[in-house]
């Protein structure tokens, strides 16, 4: 069965663009375009692995959003990488650190990056996962 | 010298400072004497100068002019600290009109708002920017520490935009329980919950307990 994939973006270019790149190695995408869908797609797809926006209706919405998702049992293991051009829009000079209580993701990639950096870091995410 | 000592041990510190700093530097002080101002020890006194050497004389005390410089080291005090203040609010501008943290060495350089109003202009003199613009004021103007005065709801995204702009120490006036990373030092000051502990204490303390009756006017 296709690993399901839940991208929350409200960049509709990014979620399209992502979309096609995994559709086409097999994986099933699930799109949400803002955090709140995206929390409440995460709870009804049961997703394999959730990529998910930092700035969508506020600069550090993702963050929030992460948060809740581990609130959630059914959430709580699913891998999370979180995209953004944060760094970049906000001119932040260095890399945002991980913490798992603050921001509990798994991996964390910068905007710009070409699809298959994503592609290969879900492939990994998964392969790690079985 | 520095190394870790309890928190409490850092809060008197600075209480003793408060106290030293109104004295003659030429004084001499026991550590007895500078107990009864914040109503400890002298074993307590010198158990929390211990923690950092050997000071004063026995059986004599401390100068305090050289205390009061010792421990101005020890609390990080002997450098001036810079804040950046986010809502500039009326609880924001009533702490950026406070003259006593400029005096202790905490120089609040810039500020964060929403209000458009407020963004591009001074509020109690200094210069307040739009949220976005943090990382970029911030690493400009070398900010040490964040303080949060804004409402409960903005208070997390306000802290998120402090650390991801490389700040570590934050004091949250915000009624709001906050996430931060292990390494970032949070402090709260919420009024409400201080106020809602003395309700609780006020509630529960019987009036046989209290040896001073309330006045027949209440």
């Amino acid at each position: 069965m296709a690993h399901k994939i839940l991208i929350v973006d409200d960049d509709r270019d990014f979620v399209e663009i992502s979309r096609a790149t995994l559709e086409s190695k097999g994986y099933q995408v699930v799109p949400a375009y803002d955090g709140k869908e995206g929390l409440e797609k995460a709870l009804k797809e049961d997703p394999d692995l959730i990529v998910l926006d930092v700035v969508m209706t506020t600069k550090t919405e993702g963050f929030e959003v992460a948060r809740q998702m581990r609130e959630h049992e059914s959430l709580k293991k699913t891998p999370i990488v979180m995209v953004t051009a944060i760094r970049e829009k906000m001119d932040i000079s260095s890399k945002i650190e991980l913490d798992e209580n603050w921001l509990p993701v798994t991996e964390f990639i910068e905007k710009p990056f070409p699809p298959h950096k994503l592609l290969k870091k879900i492939d990994q995410l998964l392969s790690r996962k079985k | 010298m520095r190394q870790n000592i309890p928190e409490n041990a850092a809060v008197r510190l600075s209480l003793y400072l408060r106290h030293l700093r109104k004295m003659k530097k030429d004084k001499v002080i026991s550590s007895e004497e500078l107990a009864g101002f914040i109503r400890t020890s002298g074993a307590r006194v010198r158990k929390d100068l211990s923690f950092f050497g050997q000071f004063g004389t026995a059986g004599k005390g401390y100068v305090v002019g050289g205390l009061q410089e010792t421990i101005s080291k020890i609390l990080g005090l002997d450098r001036v600290w810079t804040i950046a203040l986010v809502g500039a609010g009326k609880l924001g501008r009533a702490l950026l009109e406070y003259p006593g943290f400029k005096e202790s060495g905490f120089h609040t350089e810039i500020a964060f708002d929403l209000d458009q109003s407020k963004i591009g202009k001074k509020v109690a003199g200094v210069p307040v920017y739009h949220p976005y613009q943090m990382p970029k004021k911030i690493r400009q103007q070398e900010i040490d520490m964040g303080v949060i005065t804004v409402p409960a709801e903005a208070a997390q995204e306000s802290a998120d935009l402090l650390i991801i702009s490389g700040i570590r120490a934050i004091l949250n006036f915000a009624p709001a329980t906050l996430i931060v990373p292990s390494y970032v030092k949070l402090m709260q000051a919420d009024f409400t919950s201080q106020l809602e502990i003395m309700a609780y204490f006020l509630s529960h303390t019987r009036e046989e307990q209290i040896l001073i009756k309330r006045p027949q006017w209440r």
